[in-house]
């Protein structure tokens, strides 16, 4: 499938080269939804600042670097997961590392009735049939090239279906663990979630790498929602300083289904997470919120999409970024309210605090709306911190690293402060308490 | 929902029946159809102009050429075809009027036709204790009459057409022409760099605070001519100006293309209010023949202190495409962006501002206010980009767009860019519908649904019909549906 | 002739029968008031009375001034002399409130065949009818209602019945949100406009309001029907008995 100039795009023939040998290459269904990938990838290739919404990532530097697909591999070493209090928690875990299922690393005994967490590559060998209905159902690959990538590559990642009515009695808990050798490598990793009517999960996921080497984790996730159900999604991501995290969510809700997400960015070198939900039936309640903390050369990137197709839904979202050194914030949001979306109640906020002269945030708030009886609205602010407040604190005798500190933290933790799962705000807090302690020196003399 | 669908029948009305819809019959001198550089040529050759402007032009054109018409902003139209329009059109007056006297009763009568505002007619017509508005009226192409002239002389001032700056005036049109809109910025001011045939030229010099508002009325009247009007605003260190544009068309079946320039610079502690009010014909209902308003406005605040103010109410055109935007170059300096968008029908508008903040402390505030009915797609789009040096720079944005029926879109696609921490940028959009509480709330007091929606929608955009003048207050609230604001301010 | 006749009126919202046969009669000069405990279809009259949009009249007839006023647009009906104090008066976002009133009194006034006011003149008049109202030139500046306190929006709904001088008076819950000060001025304000010409329908949940503004007659209202009238003492028997024993009766 070569590009307008005769070249092949990057890394679309190492999927071809394996089209005849990965799991399911002899199932009609996949092998084509995996072909209609690699055609649309082939035709769009890497985005560019050519499309509108990458106009503020460049990921020309990717598509220079050889990488090499990631194939597990039980010899590497594992590095300890940094979020302690989740770490305790009793939760299902599913781990991967470096793109595989790792089994001897799950926590996955005793799962009660009507909940399934599986290896998407065992699903496939297994029981492909199950994943015929949903698999590739959920998104637009037009909208995505990555994800189109993405979809020509998949063999792993991780698949969670609850039955209707179900309440999944643990968090279940998603990882995973990047460790290049010499090479740098690329993971293709794609996750399946679907809930059906009235059922109830949470879902934790950690993206954690080593600290050297760079790899590309383009990910995937399609989540299902159906009527009334009701899922909690916390992220962190904490990829290795030298990785690209692009991160496709493709999120439809039902009728009176709640989503609840929260996203902590921090890791990567470029990490790119970009949610399109499809609010399909009325009354649905969609929250999507996060927190970023960039420093050094690091572009961080969020992008939401929210849709309202049915009439009556809801949807929140509140981003909050810390941005130090050369970092880059990028905030690109975008509520869409079709004709038949009436009562649309939707809203978005989106802050930044730049620390440093050298860094930037780049804001693209955007509202395109076809309903009249509908309320909805955004508003965007950058800047530095307050210097009144700055000057209240110092003038009570704090110094003013810790007043820096206390400022911040109280900025980002009126995001923190809504998230339910007590464990996952605590690792939140710990994580941006670390950060600034990492992150935050003064410049100014005491 | 009955008063819904009232509702969307008042606003539509809101612009009222086109009531501009008609031609002059006048002799006009017209060049052939099409584009060329024997086109290009003449239009030099028939202003008499000097030999770098026509290069000037030649390099517009050829640049031109190798551009592609922009498909980016949210509007859809068929494709211009621009070898069947005439680029140049001149009423035929023979020699230049000594006198209003001897302008073509028809064109006096078509500035009647036009509601130019008693008193502006006065001072058109020239009649003693006019008051002090300057009328650059351009009828087409040319400007046919200039009054106040010799009182803005007296005081240094240039309010004259841009020909005669060409001619009289070279040192200021050679330096500043092009230095805020240069010939190869985007395909429609290109288009106008090659081809423009007329349009107002002002300079204030240092100190001067002008006495007058200066205002000129656009109209097109030759079917199939296009207008590129070129406008250039300078005012010196220190000085003071205020200028009104207004625009009307005349009824037609073709779609015409306005694509205009204009391009304001201010140097240290100078000051420009440009104000707006834009009434094109739109268009019947399906559109058809409606004016497309291509237009590129920019202002460069190049001294210290200095301000460039836009307010525009746009209501008219089948199509508005315009960023009348704000160069920040002078530390302290402050740019403005009021605008009030109407669109229905089948109406288009993909409007808004951009915010270049290059000095510090430099601020900038944009306030739009969009109401869309009918099937009437709208579009805010802007920028506000915060540059590196920019310490201490501030942006407010407030962009609010109201919906009346369903069957209508509003958009809102604001570019923050801040790259100084200390820059504070602020951002705020809504977007809501006038509620049925409201307008049962004005009925039960006796106001009819037209009454109510057009003091609804008012009050909506009153934030922004209070920066204009006082000269177009009439004209704004007419256009906006006011019935008694500001009698009572 | 009566001011107002209400014979037999049906109405729903949503389908939904609200009223079920409301029978009442208000001759000019007098004040009636229609009590009721919550969802007996006090508001539901107010709003079927002044026109209000999904309120549908199923059955019976409203003969107001020799006239049907069924027939006729809210607005119509407005410049005919019917006003509604509501319950909760409606925000109008950068619309100054004299500019507001100024637009409905020149309809009014158009309608009537007179002349409009100019802005001087009817500032004038306005400020006289504001002072004893307690309303100053700055409240009448701010948008219509915007930011205002309960009372202070009761305090305008006055100002603008004293202002339009209607027929037809219809107060809806206008004690509600008021301490005694506010609503002792409220009261004031709409006594000094009782007068031989004029018919007032006050709606009320509580007696309160009935001893500073007292009835010639008292209705009441449940589950859509009139199911007793009296004079000012049945507002008092209503307090000390409550509502129950009226819904019996009426179920």
């Amino acid at each position: 499938m070569p590009d307008g100039s005769g070249h092949m795009q990057p890394f679309l023939d190492q999927a071809l080269a394996d089209s005849a040998s990965v799991p399911g290459a002899k199932v009609d269904w996949l092998a084509d939804l995996r072909g209609r990938g690699a055609s649309i990838y082939g035709d769009r290739g890497l985005p560019g600042r050519r499309d509108e919404y990458w106009r503020y990532t460049n990921l020309n530097a990717l598509g220079k670097n050889d990488f090499e697909l990631a194939n597990g591999g039980p010899a590497v070493d594992v590095p300890a997961l940094p979020h302690r209090a989740v770490a305790e928690l009793a939760s299902y875990r599913i781990v991967f590392v470096n793109g595989r299922l790792r089994p001897d690393l799950c926590v996955l005994d005793d799962m009660p009735d009507g909940v399934l967490i599986a290896g998407l590559g065992d699903m496939i060998a297994a029981a492909p049939d199950r994943l015929e209905p949903v698999l590739g159902q959920g998104l637009d690959l037009h909208e995505m090239p990555l994800a189109a990538l993405n979809t020509a590559f998949m063999r792993d990642g991780m698949v969670l279906f609850v039955d209707a009515g179900v309440d999944v009695d643990k968090p279940v808990h998603l990882v995973s663990i990047t460790v290049p050798g010499e090479t740098p490598l690329m993971l293709q990793p794609r996750h399946l979630v679907v809930l059906g009517d009235a059922a109830k999960a949470t879902l934790i996921e950690s993206h954690i790498g080593s600290d050297e080497g760079a790899y590309f984790n383009n990910l995937v996730s399609e989540i299902s929602i159906g009527e009334g159900a009701e899922l909690n999604h916390y992220t962190f991501q904490e990829e290795g300083p030298a990785a690209v995290h692009i991160a496709a969510t493709a999120l439809n809700l039902a009728a009176a289904a709640t989503y609840d997400g929260f996203l902590l960015q921090s890791g990567g070198l470029i990490g790119r997470v970009e949610t399109r939900a499809i609010l399909n039936g009325s009354d649905a309640d969609c929250r999507l919120d996060g927190i970023y903390l960039g420093t050094g050369e690091q572009v961080l990137d969020t992008t939401t999409y929210v849709e309202h197709v049915a009439a009556g839904c809801r949807s929140r979202q509140v981003y909050k970024g810390v941005l130090d050194g050369k970092a880059r914030g990028v905030f690109q949001g975008k509520i869409h309210v079709r004709p038949d979306a009436q009562q649309t109640d939707g809203h978005q906020l989106s802050r930044a605090l730049l620390l440093s002269p050298r860094a930037e945030i780049d804001t693209r708030p955007e509202l395109e709306i076809y309903a009249d009886d509908v309320k909805c609205s955004h508003g965007a602010t950058a800047g530095e911190l307050d210097a009144e407040a700055l000057f209240y604190l110092m003038s009570r005798g704090i110094p003013a690293e810790a007043a820096r500190r206390i400022l911040i933290e109280a900025f980002v933790g009126e995001a923190l402060s809504e998230i339910r799962l007590s464990q996952v705000a605590e690792d939140f807090s710990a994580h941006v308490r670390n950060w600034l302690s990492a992150n935050i020196t003064v410049n100014t003399a005491d | 929902m009955a008063a819904n669908a009232d509702a969307i029948e008042q606003v539509q009305s809101i612009g009222e029946q086109y009531k501009y819809g008609f031609v002059t019959d006048i002799d006009v001198d017209l060049a052939p159809k099409g584009l060329n550089e024997d086109i290009v040529r003449l239009i030099s050759e028939k202003k008499g102009e000097p030999a770098w402007m026509l290069e000037w032009r030649l390099k517009a054109y050829r640049h031109w050429l190798t551009m592609e018409e922009p498909e980016w902003q949210k509007v859809k139209f068929d494709k211009i075809d621009y070898q069947d329009s005439y680029y140049y059109a001149a009423p035929k007056l023979g020699d230049k009027p000594k006198s209003l006297d001897e302008v073509d009763p028809k064109l006096l009568e078509t500035y009647a036709k036009l509601g130019i505002p008693l008193k502006e007619q006065e001072v058109l017509a020239g009649v003693e204790g006019a008051p002090k508005v300057a009328v650059d009226a351009v009828f087409d192409s040319v400007s046919v009459a200039t009054t106040y002239k010799a009182k803005l002389e007296e005081i240094g001032v240039i309010f004259c057409s841009i020909s005669e700056a060409v001619r009289d005036h070279p040192e200021l049109v050679q330096k500043y022409l092009g230095s805020v809109v240069p010939y190869a910025d985007n395909y429609y001011a290109t288009l106008n760099s090659a081809v423009f045939t007329d349009g107002s030229f002002v300079y204030i010099p240092k100190g001067v605070r002008c006495p007058m508002e200066l205002s000129t009325y656009f109209r097109i009247n030759q079917e199939n001519t296009g207008q590129f009007e070129r406008t250039l605003i300078i005012a010196d260190e220190g000085a003071h100006v205020s200028y009104l544009e207004g625009c009307t068309a005349p009824m037609r079946d073709e779609h015409q293309l306005h694509a205009a320039v204009v391009e304001l610079v201010t140097l240290d502690d100078a000051e420009i209010k440009y104000s707006t009010v834009q009434n094109w014909y739109p268009g019947d209902e399906e559109g058809r023949g409606g004016i497309y308003n291509f237009v590129t406005k920019r202002g460069a605040c190049r001294g210290r202190n200095s301000k460039i103010s836009w307010t525009q109410v746009e209501t008219g055109s089948a199509i508005t495409w315009k960023y009348p935007s704000c160069i920040l170059q002078g530390d302290n300096s402050v740019g403005e962006f009021y605008s009030v968008a109407i669109t229905n029908n089948a109406q288009q508008a993909d409007t808004g501002t951009k915010m270049i903040h290059i000095g510090k402390n430099t601020s900038s505030r944009i306030i739009s206010k969009g109401i869309s009915a009918g099937k009437a797609d709208q579009t805010y789009r802007g920028l506000v980009r915060m540059q590196r040096g920019a310490n201490g720079a501030r942006n407010y944005t407030q962009c609010d767009s109201l919906l009346i029926g369903d069957q209508c879109g509003a958009h809102t696609v604001p570019y923050i860019e801040s790259q100084n921490p200390t820059a504070q940028v602020e951002h705020e959009a809504t977007t809501s519908r006038i509620s049925d509480d409201q307008l049962f709330y004005c009925r039960q007091r006796g106001l009819t649904d037209e009454e109510a929606v057009s003091l609804i929608v008012n009050g909506f955009c009153r934030e922004v019909l209070q920066t204009l003048p006082m000269e177009f207050a009439v004209e704004a609230q007419k256009l906006v549906g006011i019935s008694l604001e500001g009698s009572v301010g | 002739m009566a001011l107002l006749e209400i014979r037999n009126l049906h109405a729903t919202v949503d389908d939904k029968p609200i009223l079920n046969g409301v029978d009442l009669t208000i001759d000019a000069g007098e004040v009636h008031a229609i009590m009721g405990p919550n969802g007996s279809g006090k508001s539901t009259l107010s709003y079927v009375l002044s026109g209000r949009d999904g309120y549908e009249v199923t059955d019976g007839e409203v003969i107001y001034d020799g006239k049907d006023l069924l027939e006729m647009a809210a607005d119509e009906r407005a410049r005919e002399g019917v006003f509604l104090a509501f319950q909760y008066p409606v925000e109008i976002p950068g619309v100054a409130g004299l500019t507001f009133l100024k637009t409905a009194a020149n309809a009014l006034r158009t309608h009537r065949g007179e002349g409009e006011l100019d802005a001087m003149d009817f500032l004038k008049f306005v400020r006289g009818k504001a002072e004893a109202l307690d309303i100053n030139d700055e409240m009448l500046k701010r948008a219509v209602n915007e930011g205002f306190s309960g009372g202070e929006k009761k305090r305008m709904e006055i100002l603008q019945m004293a202002v339009l001088e209607p027929k037809l008076a219809i107060l809806d819950e206008t004690d509600s949100g008021l301490d005694i000060d506010a609503l002792k001025v409220v009261s004031d304000g709409v006594n000094a406009l009782r007068g031989p010409e004029r018919g007032m329908l006050l709606i009320t949940h509580y007696q309160r309001l009935l001893d500073y503004i007292v009835p010639d007659r008292v209705h009441v209202l449940a589950h859509g029907r009139i199911v007793k009238s009296g004079d000012k003492d049945l507002a008092l028997e209503l307090e000390a008995k409550g509502y129950g024993e009226f819904m019996e009766a009426a179920e």
